[in-house]
């Protein structure tokens, strides 16, 4: 049995790819050869599962080619970890993976030839759970867990709840920083630098926290790629269609 | 071409349960502040103790 240890350090090892790729030193299919070349096939396909949406990254913001066996590779680890029902009964947890499932989903119906399996590519129901920010302490540590769908290109329920939660989300950024809990940081002003690209006016200044979290964020090679895609979206153009 | 596309692997629910903790990290605990370590406070009192004397003003001038 593959064991969670297997699991992180073929996540870390997928994210190093992926951060290789983003910053120029891609090659051909970088998902597929991850999976081609790990000595155990599982664990590489969980590491595509746990990236998610982030497994694009590269494709969408530095336009490196999404091959059709890097595809075929995403669908495999949909296939191989299936997607927890998100019902209402689901628990959060449950839930906040459904999203991530949706997120990575919809990316691969997009850029994928096949398409995405019907199960994950159906929205996980019209995050209600999440339009509720009062206790906005737990729910900016749920939406530092959905941190993959801060990513251009993505849209749905959840970023609409993000639109009109900034200040719950600049809350959740400066109770992070002041707990030292910066990978948790660094992922809510992921979602801070994805409101500003979007155009929404913000009570909080992502940039210079941005750069105090980079220092301290820590080395994990996860963190490392929230804070490359963070980099991406406070320094490209913001969308045409601006909201605010 | 892949070997992998004629294989279907499904995860058992443990590890399916691993990875989908994996994916909701929770946040971590609060972290104190950096405090000086008690052990090394023997250190710092012998430091003290072994210092050299004040220099004393010379007499007669």
């Amino acid at each position: 049995m593959t064991t969670r240890a297997d699991f992180a350090a073929a996540t870390d090892e997928l994210a190093n790819r992926v951060l290789g790729a983003l910053r120029g030193a891609g090659g051909t299919a970088l998902v597929a050869r991850h999976i081609d070349s790990a000595p155990d096939t599982l664990a590489a396909l969980a590491a595509v599962r746990v990236l998610g949406a982030d497994t694009f990254s590269p494709h969408l913001l530095a336009g490196t080619p999404f091959h059709a066996d890097d595809a075929a590779a995403v669908a495999r680890s949909l296939d191989a970890f299936p997607t927890p029902a998100a019902g209402p009964s689901a628990r959060p947890e449950e839930r906040t993976v459904a999203w991530r499932d949706w997120a990575t989903a919809q990316l691969l119906a997009r850029f994928g030839e096949n398409g995405a399996p019907p199960a994950a590519a159906e929205p996980p129901g019209a995050a209600d759970d999440l339009a509720d920010t009062t206790d906005w302490q737990g729910w900016s540590v749920r939406m530092a867990q959905l941190a993959t769908l801060a990513t251009p290109g993505l849209d749905g329920p959840v970023h609409e709840t993000a639109r009109r939660a900034a200040l719950p989300l600049a809350r959740g950024v400066t109770r992070s920083v002041l707990r030292r809990d910066f990978p948790t940081a660094v992922r809510l002003v992921r979602w801070l630098a994805w409101l500003g690209h979007e155009g929404v006016d913000l009570p909080l200044d992502p940039a210079p926290v941005h750069e105090h979290v980079r220092l301290l964020g820590g080395a994990s090679p996860r963190t490392a790629l929230d804070l490359a895609v963070t980099d991406h979206l406070l320094t490209a153009r913001p969308p045409e269609a601006v909201r605010t | 071409m892949l070997a992998q596309k004629t294989v279907r692997i499904v995860a058992t629910p443990a590890e399916a349960s691993a990875v989908g903790s994996m994916m909701v990290e929770p946040e971590a605990t609060v972290s104190d502040p950096p405090l000086p370590a008690p052990e090394a406070a023997g250190f710092i009192l012998a430091l003290l103790l072994m210092s050299p004397k004040e220099p004393k003003e010379p007499k007669g001038k």
